[in-house]
């Protein structure tokens, strides 16, 4: 996964920038954004090859800034961070074309399981909806 | 209980919920920092020391935020403890601040509690009178826009309470007002406010969106 390029998207600065370090240090490039809009910018910038990116956040929200990848970039990944206690949200997310979903608090190696999973299916990766079960 | 009331106590720990989920994400990722870089730094006592030094204070503070968030989620399942109870007024609004605020910083909103010198209390159901202020809270950002606040001002000499939208350079809340009719999005209040003996007005203010709670006396 050496070089892999993720950006994370979270309005919880403190836990995206700390959880942005550790990817850093398993030698994933791992960019920080901490609103939809500032996302949107990213990705158009930086084209990452996984978007890992909070549903719940001020303003444009999680799954405007899914479906704008979807259309714009649909060969990028996107995997959502959901703070409820259910699936019934990713489960919707994936239908929306979501990669993959994670409930927050992560593990790490379960996320960087799932972005070695999402860019290992990028050669698949067609604009379809999303192919991975939770 | 009626329905609206459990939906408030649902929508209310939801949201609190979510946040502390947001709290333990973070300490959890500043503790799992610390565990990656003891091998990394083994040898350098020096560098650990000023890395932890750095991250300890942000534990410290998810911890403190943890705790407030707590405290919040008692304070809510006890406000049905007694009824009817005196409800503090500033206290009650401080409440239904913080349990709202989520609520508005989704909306890019800040809510704005302008308390009055005095102490104000009201004999009055606390989690009923709690829900009406809710309430108002929503009506209002409804009607905001991203970068507005919400200016919440208790009134005891009137035994109101009045929300006022406001556009972010505007500085203080509007002393000139009158109150209308309930606005037809609150039709849906209108067995509690019987019941606490209340009533909610449109208050019109130079075109802007507000609401004032008339509380009983």
């Amino acid at each position: 996964m050496e070089g892999l390029r993720v950006l994370l998207v979270d309005d919880e600065e403190e836990f995206v920038v700390t959880l942005a370090e550790r990817l850093k240090l398993r030698g994933i490039e791992a960019r920080v954004a901490t609103d939809g809009d500032e996302a949107l910018t990213k990705v158009e910038e930086e084209l990452p090859q996984v978007v890992v990116l909070d549903v719940m956040m001020p303003g444009t929200s999680g799954i405007d800034v899914l479906q704008h990848i979807r259309r714009r970039h649909p060969e990028v990944r996107v995997i959502l961070l959901t703070g409820r206690g259910s699936t019934k949200e990713g489960i919707e997310g994936m239908r929306l074309g979501a990669f993959d979903f994670l409930m927050k608090p992560v593990k790490i190696e379960d996320l960087t399981q799932k972005l070695h999973d999402a860019v290992g299916s990028e050669a698949g990766a067609s604009g379809g909806e999303g192919g991975q079960k939770p | 209980m009626r329905q609206q009331e459990v939906a408030y106590l649902g929508r209310m720990t939801a949201g609190l919920t979510h946040e502390m989920k947001n709290v333990l994400a973070t300490i959890k990722e500043s503790a799992g920092l610390m565990s990656d870089l003891l091998p990394i730094h083994v040898d350098k006592p020096e560098v650990l020391k000023e890395r932890f030094e750095r991250i300890l204070p942000s534990i410290l503070e998810q911890v403190r935020r943890g705790v407030e968030i707590s405290n919040r989620m008692s304070r809510l399942a006890h406000s049905m403890d007694h009824s009817p109870a005196d409800v503090d007024v500033h206290d009650l609004l401080d409440e239904v601040v913080f349990l709202m605020s989520r609520f508005a910083r989704l909306k890019q909103v800040v809510l704005t509690l302008f308390p009055e010198a005095a102490r104000w209390s009201v004999s009055t159901d606390p989690l009923r009178l709690q829900l009406v202020m809710a309430a108002a809270v929503d009506h209002c950002l409804e009607g905001a826009q991203a970068g507005q606040r919400i200016a919440i001002v208790p009134a005891s000499g009137q035994s109101r309470v009045l929300f006022q939208v406001l556009d972010a350079d505007q500085g203080s809340p509007a002393t000139e007002y009158r109150v209308g009719a309930r606005p037809e999005g609150l039709s849906g209040l209108a067995e509690v406010l019987e019941e606490l003996g209340a009533d909610v007005g449109v208050l019109e203010f130079g075109g802007a969106v507000g609401l004032a709670v008339q509380l009983p006396k």
